[in-house]
This record gives C-alpha cells, sequence and structure tokens, in this order.
C-alpha cells in the first residue's frame, strides 16, 4: 500500500480550506457491471489564490486514488493525497512520541486524582513516559490512567480522506468538479418473465438492481448504468417506441448506446444508501411471443441405466429492446391462477432481436431413456453404433420432444432412421419426436461415424 | 394492521428529497409458502445438513396485504418478510400507483454502527465514580469510531474505554438509516390515497422438503403397501404459523445467484495504545462487542443450529398432486405451522395392493474371486394404475419392511411419471451368490488397431428353497461387440441382458466372449 502523507508538503506555504465537506456535492454516478463505477463530484467552494489543500470528505471509502481527476475553473493541481492513517487511540499513542501528554490518575480508594505531565518516550509494546525525571510505564500499576492529548494530528482521520492541493490563479467560489473510479458499486438486471402457456405469449419486466457496498452513502445521485464490457460489443438499440412497450407499472429508464456500450439512465435523481439494494423498473413488455420447447441434448452414444428427464426451454425473441446481462425467472399461473416461480436462468448481454432459448427446468412427466443397442468398429476409422431412444409422455397431452444428437464427426451419416432426422450441423442431428398422451414413442437410428 | 407515520417536515435544501410521507406495513394477512427442491433430496442429508448455516432449498412465499395509501409520494416498508428474503425477486402486485423505486436496506443499528455514524457528533460521556457512585456527564465530538474511539472533550482528547475507568456514551438520537432489521420498502407516487389489498411475493431460501416412502411387504410376498411422506423443513430464523403450504416435485433450474442478503457486521473494539500490561491489570476487560439485536434473537434457543424438533402429522388422506408448469405441486390439505428450525412431515401417499415382482440382479463386468458375491435383491414394480400404483412419485429415499419391523432395505427413489418402471433395491441377497472370472484377455491386430478380446465366465446359485428370477447385466459401451455367448441376451438400458428362472438349489453358467476395438 502505498503511504502518502501530508508532511511531504510541509515546507509548502498553503492555506487549507476547511469545511470544505460540509457543501452537499452534486452527484453523478455511472456503474459498470463489473463492481466498477465512475463518480463526478460537483462541489462550490470558495478557494482564496494560491496554493490551497482542498479537502474531500464523503467520498467513496473504497476510491481507487490514483483515478481521481480534479478540475476547475483556473486550478492547476499542484498534488494529490489520499490519507488513510485511520484516527485511533492506539495511533494516536504513537504519534505521540517526543510530545507531551497529561495523564490523570485515579488512586483506588480514596477517588483522589493525579495530574501529571509526561513525555512520551516509546510506543512499543507498552507506552514508556518520563515524568519529570521518572522514567515509567504508563499503567504498569494497574491504576485507572486517562491519557489526554491537546490535539489529533493532522493526518489522522476518522475515514480515509481526500486532498487535492491546487494552485489557484485568483480567489473566488467556483464549482470544483471532481471524479474518480471506486469499486463496492455494481449493478445487474433482474428479470420477471409471467408466461401463459395457452396463449403462447409471455411478460417481460426488467428491474435494475444496483448494491451499494463501498462504505458510503451517496444522496439524490444522477444515476446511469452500462451495459456491456470491453469486448462484447452490442448491436444498436432500438429504442423506438412499439405497440409492446408500456410504462405500466414501472418507470422505464431511457435507454441509449453510446460506442458499443448500451447506457440505462435512471429518470429521476436517487439517494443509493450504503448497504443497500436499489431495484429501478426498465422494461415491461406485453404479448411476447414465446414457446415452450421439451429437449434432450446429448453428446454421445450411450445408454441411461434411469431414464432422463427431458429440459423445459422456453423460447421467445426479445424483438425491440436489448437486454442487459442478469437472472431471467420465470413464473407460471398454478390452477388457482396464482403466479408461481417455475425456474430461472442466467440470461447474458442479449441485443435486440435474438431468439432467446432458456432452459428453465426438467419436465416431471417426459421423460427419455437412450439405450446403445449396437455398436461396431466397421474399419479402424469407422464405427457403426444403434441407438433406441424410449420418450415417455405422462401428460393427457400429446408432445413434441426436440432430440439433439451430437458426436457426429466425420463422415458421420445416418444408415437409417425410424423417424426422419435432420442435420442441425456438421456435429448434431436433430429429431423432433412427437409422442402420444399417456404414451411412448421409441426412436431408433444407425450412425456410421469415422474420424 | 398499518400505521401511517408522517415525520415532521424536513428543511428542503437544495438537493433534498420533498418530504415523504412514511407506510408502515407490519405483517402479512395471509400467506402461502410453496417450496421446491432442487433434485434428489435425502431426508437424512437434510437432517445432517441442518446442523450448519444451511441456506439450500427455495421457497416461493407469497403475502396479502393491506395498505393505507397517501396520495402523492411515499414509502411503503414491509415488516415481517422471510429472514432468508432473496430482496432482488420481490414483486408487489395490485398496488395502483407508479413504483419509482424498491430498497432493500440493511444498514443495522449496532452498537458500532451507532458509534460510527455518530462521527463528527455531539454524544454525552458519563464517568461513574467506582467507589461513590457518583456520576460526571460532560459533552464530547466524536472524532473516531468505531475501531477506537476517540473524543474531543472541548479541546481535550481522549479515547473512550481506556482508562480504566467506567466510563459510557449517551447518544441523543439514532442516526438516520440505520435500521432494527433488513427492510425491504417501496418509493411510489399514487394518484389519490385509498385502502389497497396488494400481493407481496419473493424467493426465500433456507426451507426445503423430501420425499419418504415406506414398503411393507404383506406375508404373500407377491405385494406391498406403499406409503408416502412429505417432510418439510424449515430452517430459516422466521416461521410461519397456520399457513398454506405447497411443495412442488420436478427439478428447477436456478441459478445459485438467489442468495439472502448477509449485512456486513461491524466490531465495536477500543484499540487502546498497545501495552499488554493493560489488560492483565484491567479490572474490567471490555465485554465482547455485543452482537446486534437482531442476532441475540436468533441465539435465544440453546440449540441454535439444530432443528428443535420434529413434528409428524398422521393422516390418512392422500394428496393429489396437481400440475405447475412442468412440476407436480402438493398442497398440503391443512394449513400448517412452518416454524423455525423445525421439521414435520405429513402422509401424501398410501397405496395398499401394489403387485410387484423379485428378482436378482448382478452387474457383471469385474472379477468376484472364488468365493463370489451375493446377488443384489430387486422389487419390480409398475408405476402404472394396472400395476396398482399410477401416482407420480418425487424423488427421495424408501425403506423396505417385511413382517413388521424387520428392515430389508433402503434405496433412492429418482423422481418417477406415471408409466415408468420403479424399482427397489433392497441389499444383499445372501442365498443368491454370484462368482464371475475373466477366462481370457488378448490383444491382437497392429499399433493404431489393437483389438482386445475379453471372455467371461459366471456361474448363478439359486441356494433359496423357492425358484428365483434372475438377471445377469454387462453394460455395452460403444465399440463392443459380441463374438460369442452361451445364450442370447437382450438389450435394455442396462446393457445386455441376460434374463432366466433358476429353481431351488439349481445354477447356472454363463460364457460370453467380447471384443473392443
Amino acid at each position: 500500500m502505498r503511504r502518502i502523507l501530508l508532511a511531504a508538503c510541509a515546507g509548502l506555504a498553503f492555506a487549507s480550506v476547511a469545511g470544505a465537506a460540509d457543501v452537499e456535492p452534486k452527484l453523478a454516478i455511472t456503474i459498470y457491471n463489473n463492481n466498477l463505477a465512475l463518480v463526478q463530484d460537483v462541489r462550490s467552494m470558495p478557494v482564496p489564490a494560491g496554493r490551497t489543500r482542498l479537502e474531500f470528505k464523503g467520498v467513496s471509502a473504497q476510491i481507487q486514488p490514483q483515478t481521481v481527476a480534479l478540475s476547475g475553473q483556473g486550478l492547476s493541481v499542484v498534488e494529490q493525497n489520499f490519507d488513510y492513517d485511520l484516527l485511533t487511540p492506539a495511533k494516536m499513542m504513537e504519534k505521540a512520541v517526543g510530545k507531551q501528554i497529561k495523564v490523570l490518575r485515579t488512586i483506588p480508594g480514596t477517588g483522589k486524582e493525579i495530574a501529571e505531565t509526561a513525555t512520551v518516550l516509546s510506543v512499543n509494546d507498552g507506552v514508556v513516559l518520563k515524568i519529570g525525571d521518572r522514567i515509567e510505564v504508563l499503567r504498569d500499576d494497574g491504576i485507572p490512567t486517562r491519557v489526554i492529548f491537546s490535539s489529533i494530528p493532522e493526518n489522522l482521520r476518522a475515514s480515509p480522506t481526500l486532498s487535492v492541493t491546487v494552485d489557484a490563479a485568483a480567489a473566488g467560489t467556483r464549482d470544483v468538479a471532481l471524479s474518480y473510479l471506486t469499486g463496492g458499486l455494481s449493478w445487474r438486471a433482474d428479470y420477471v418473465s409471467l408466461f401463459d402457456e395457452g396463449k403462447g405469449v409471455l411478460q417481460l419486466q426488467g428491474w435494475i438492481t444496483l448494491t451499494n457496498q463501498s462504505g458510503t452513502s451517496y444522496k439524490n445521485v444522477r444515476t446511469q448504468l452500462v451495459a456491456g464490457a470491453p469486448n462484447s460489443a452490442m448491436a444498436e438499440a432500438d429504442s423506438s417506441s412499439d405497440d409492446s412497450v408500456t410504462g405500466a407499472g414501472t418507470e422505464a429508464a431511457d435507454q441509449e448506446s453510446v460506442g458499443d456500450y448500451l447506457i440505462y439512465t435512471l429518470p429521476e435523481r436517487v439517494t443509493i444508501a450504503e448497504n443497500q439494494t436499489k431495484q429501478v423498473g426498465f422494461l415491461d413488455l406485453q404479448g411476447v411471443k414465446a414457446a415452450k420447447v421439451y429437449e434432450y441434448r446429448t453428446g454421445s452414444f450411450s445408454s441411461e441405466e434411469n431414464p432422463v428427464h427431458a429440459d423445459v426451454v422456453l423460447d421467445f425473441s426479445n424483438k425491440t429492446k436489448a437486454l442487459p446481462a442478469g437472472t431471467l425467472r420465470v413464473y407460471m399461473r398454478d390452477k388457482s391462477g396464482e403466479a408461481k416461480f417455475v425456474g430461472e436462468n442466467a440470461v447474458g448481454h442479449t441485443p435486440a432481436s435474438s431468439e432467446i432459448a432458456l432452459k428453465i427446468g426438467e419436465a416431471f412427466d417426459v421423460t427419455v431413456q437412450p439405450t446403445l443397442s449396437e455398436s461396431e468398429k466397421v474399419s479402424r476409422r469407422e464405427t457403426r453404433s444403434s441407438m433406441s431412444y424410449s420418450f415417455r409422455n405422462a401428460q393427457k397431452k400429446p408432445v413434441v420432444v426436440e432430440l439433439r444428437q451430437g458426436g457426429l464427426w466425420r463422415n458421420g451419416k445416418v444408415e437409417k432412421e425410424s423417424l426422419k432426422s435432420r442435420r442441425i450441423d456438421a456435429h448434431t442431428l436433430g429429431w423432433s419426436v412427437p409422442v402420444p398422451a399417456n404414451g411412448e414413442t421409441v426412436l431408433t437410428f444407425t450412425v456410421d461415424n469415422s474420424w | 394492521m398499518n400505521a401511517l407515520r408522517l415525520p415532521a417536515l424536513l428543511v428542503a435544501g437544495l438537493f433534498l428529497t420533498p418530504s415523504m410521507a412514511e407506510v408502515i406495513s407490519a405483517r402479512p394477512d395471509a400467506v402461502v409458502v410453496t417450496i421446491y427442491h432442487q433434485g434428489d433430496v435425502d431426508t437424512a442429508e437434510l437432517m445432517r445438513e441442518s446442523g450448519g448455516n444451511y441456506r439450500n432449498g427455495l421457497a416461493f412465499v407469497s403475502e396479502k396485504r393491506s395498505i393505507d395509501l397517501p396520495a402523492g409520494e411515499s414509502t411503503i416498508e414491509f415488516r415481517a418478510v422471510a429472514s432468508t428474503i432473496v430482496p432482488q425477486t420481490a414483486e408487489i402486485h395490485g398496488l395502483p400507483a407508479t413504483m419509482i423505486e424498491r430498497n432493500f436496506d440493511y444498514d443495522l443499528l449496532s452498537p458500532a454502527s451507532l458509534l460510527e455514524k455518530s462521527v463528527g457528533s455531539t454524544v454525552t460521556l458519563v464517568r461513574t465514580d467506582k467507589k461513590t457512585g457518583k456520576q460526571t456527564v460532560e459533552k464530547a465530538v466524536v472524532r473516531s469510531a468505531p475501531d477506537g474511539t476517540v473524543l474531543d472533550l472541548g479541546g481535550k482528547i481522549e479515547a473512550l474505554d481506556c482508562s480504566g475507568l467506567p466510563e459510557k456514551l449517551v447518544f441523543s438520537r439514532i442516526p438516520d438509516g440505520l435500521r432494527d432489521t433488513p427492510t425491504l420498502s417501496l418509493r411510489v407516487r399514487a394518484p389519490q390515497a385509498g385502502h389497497y389489498s396488494v400481493g407481496l411475493s419473493y424467493i426465500a431460501t433456507g426451507m426445503n422438503w423430501s420425499a419418504d416412502y415406506v414398503a411393507r411387504l404383506d406375508p404373500g410376498g407377491k405385494s406391498l403397501a406403499l406409503t408416502g411422506w412429505l417432510t418439510l423443513a424449515n430452517f430459516a430464523d422466521t416461521g410461519f404459523d397456520g399457513i398454506p403450504v405447497e411443495v412442488v416435485a420436478g427439478k428447477l433450474m436456478t441459478t445459485g445467484e438467489d442468495q439472502p442478503v448477509d449485512p456486513p457486521r461491524q466490531i465495536r473494539s477500543n484499540s487502546c495504545w498497545p501495552t499488554q500490561i493493560d489488560w492483565v491489570t484491567h479490572h474490567y476487560p471490555p465485554p465482547p462487542p455485543p452482537p446486534p439485536p437482531m442476532m441475540q434473537m436468533k441465539m435465544a434457543a440453546p440449540s441454535a443450529g439444530l432443528l428443535e424438533s420434529v413434528v409428524v402429522t398422521g393422516r390418512r388422506a392422500e394428496i393429489v398432486a396437481q400440475e405447475l408448469g412442468d412440476y407436480k405441486l402438493y398442497a398440503l390439505p391443512e394449513a400448517t405451522d412452518l416454524s423455525a428450525r423445525r421439521t414435520k412431515q405429513v402422509q401424501f401417499l398410501d397405496q395398499p395392493d401394489v403387485p410387484f415382482e423379485r428378482l436378482y440382479t448382478f452387474d457383471a463386468g469385474s472379477d468376484t474371486g472364488e468365493g463370489g458375491e451375493p446377488a443384489t435383491t430387486v422389487l419390480r414394480l409398475k408405476n402404472t394404475e394396472a400395476g396398482g400404483l399410477g401416482k407420480p412419485l418425487p424423488a427421495g429415499s424408501v425403506a423396505v419392511y417385511a413382517g413388521g419391523p424387520l428392515l430389508l432395505g433402503q434405496d433412492k427413489v429418482h423422481d418417477t411419471s406415471v408409466g415408468l418402471p420403479f424399482e427397489i433395491k433392497t441389499g444383499a441377497a445372501m442365498a443368491v451368490r454370484v462368482m464371475a472370472r475373466e477366462t481370457e484377455n488378448k490383444r491382437s491386430g497392429s499399433p493404431h488397431h489393437w483389438i482386445y478380446r475379453t471372455s467371461r465366465e459366471v456361474t448363478i446359485l439359486n441356494g433359496k428353497r423357492e425358484a428365483i428370477v434372475f438377471e445377469l447385466r454387462q453394460p455395452l459401451y460403444e465399440g463392443v461387440r459380441f463374438v460369442s455367448e452361451s445364450e442370447a441376451h437382450a438389450v435394455k438400458p442396462e446393457g445386455a441382458v441376460w434374463a432366466f428362472k433358476l429353481g431351488p438349489g439349481e445354477q447356472k453358467l454363463i460364457r460370453y466372449t467380447t471384443e473392443t476395438r
């Protein structure tokens, strides 16, 4: 850790502006996904001409001091210090070596107080004092002893404090703008999606979730949130209004796109308190077309001793809005019409007009049981495998299960099959397998594979 | 019950927010808790995990609350939510107001935070004379805290709790923003005042459930009675009394991100000048910092960290599974107490006369040695109505009993939908022995084109007084081919299977040769 002490400036003649912290700063904060935020802090401060030390209290406790930049009319920065030598009784004593303190002892029994002036000789695993001609160890006799210091050393502070020494061309009150990066502030998106299976639509609400554990509260902040990280370019967002976009229930934040990032600006100034999770709505889409798909994906030709439950995948497309990364939670209505949680998954930064397929769980009543029925090496580099897949459906309605059989290599081809397959890509075959209500479908196929 | 509190008007400064009405929703009028389990949960494991700070398991809590909302901007505080709430999952329905923001504050009031937030304020220092009891009162400005408190007594700088004298600080008010408990609140703007019934729902952790089955074999040995029990467990510190509870069977996708907030804890210390002597001779060693009030409440029970009790509710009724998406939802028939740190069991399945077939199996593939190994006893049921069952069977465990209290064995149960085979392995059958050995192991061909040939001999001996059905299983892999076998096998998901009957005292030898390229 760097240790920057103001003592370095000793000898410089400068005035110090006290009470700078009492000025309520105008704050703007830009929060990134990766636990990083840019704080812009503008304070109106009287600055005398010449060299002055400006102190900024109430800055983030997780400030990255090397990123501090200060600007103000007619000000040039001489040096910046970040003091984190915290004020404690122990530190006070350490800084008092060679100086005089007052020692006040209370004699047990009589309650009589004896006050003496002492010089601190050393503070090493105990305090050695010189009182007149006597050398003593502080509180060696166990008698209650108060130690009274006459002042607090200048560079010991209750909280880490940023100070900047500036050179002002002329005296006068002006806006001083401070900006810095800090940790402890982060955001992500949380999506609430109510899926109506019968109608094949979902309702999608998005919340920006801000978390502040930076050790400082920020009052009345203009807040911007940046989605995206370097190297993950986002498509241009179409922010034009659409019929499916409504503002009901939530206040949608403005969304703009700058360079490769998406930026959301909160509509009102907010107070981001210490140890707080704050959520602001930014998205409310109704009637998004969505479908539920049963899926089983495998990359091998092998048997499963127990039936495996098919994945339940929710397919939908976000036509109008880009979705910043976060968690999407899906709800469905139960028999009585109450919305109940049915699963969640992570979504990455998703540009508008993307197709999204999210696994939300596994179907209790739809199972798949693969059996490797025959496998033979036809030649040195060629294997012929026969698979038998048993798809079972215990529901009162027929379903279709999407099988994705991966694991095909060079010259991989279907020799025979009981249902027509389609090639998804060079390595994957796809079957849409209809399974009757309360019934079973057996799919058999033979694949020639070589490498 | 709702209390409407209008704080005194604040002096609106340049950036101060306008004064806001505060509405407190003290408790829900009604709660429904839906408990999920992810994959196979074992009750024994559930009980074992309860010793720790158990936070797995997911529940969906759905509350009804009534709120008196004033017109204009206000803050609604929701009290008495589950302590394991995952705040970002909170949802409010039925509020005819614009939601500006939703906050979850966990800056908790504790001795340390009280001091920390008082830095720069004036407090009162009270010193008490140990002998006379006389108190000396002084005004002091807190200059630093809580890691060692430095006080400014009108130009005299002193430390708190370093002198060996009884002293304490008295505060005139609680600093803004400190709360007794983590609090969920909404900032809303309502067009008009009114009394509203709203729904609050959220995900909470620390609740879980498992299914346990008991199979009792009938004396005839042809059928069994199957009962199923749901075990509900609440490891959280808050309980719910007399509420409808539902459990959901099936595997839910979760991200692992749903965790309750762990409020950061600050410790107050005195950080006196470095001196060991100080502590040895200190007449009043400072007590360890008291935990925040919430924690004291939690630790009140001596068996903190352990479940206090298990309640078994006997019911002869079955719970019919409902559909929730692709899961099965079991609604408990009666309102129940989901008390903190407690498990509870409720019957959900009662199926007498379920026919079963007893068979003995052995997985060939490794040598058994000359003495052989016992076969595995398997009870084969069919989960269909014709098979005497035909009910969804949530994952859990099953215990099999014969003729009263004799435990035959225990096995895991996977989520089993209607129509699937249902097999229970009950354990080793001492009277049915299997000797398996390799009789040939050869490599032929050329480098890059090796052919491995393996021959095996398996002898099965039925030492029982009755005939048995036996299945010998040899797993199949890609590239494995049968060259010869003493009798034909069938291909099943378990692999190559030879199934046959063996009379009392009868034995059978199976030989086969496989080639792997």
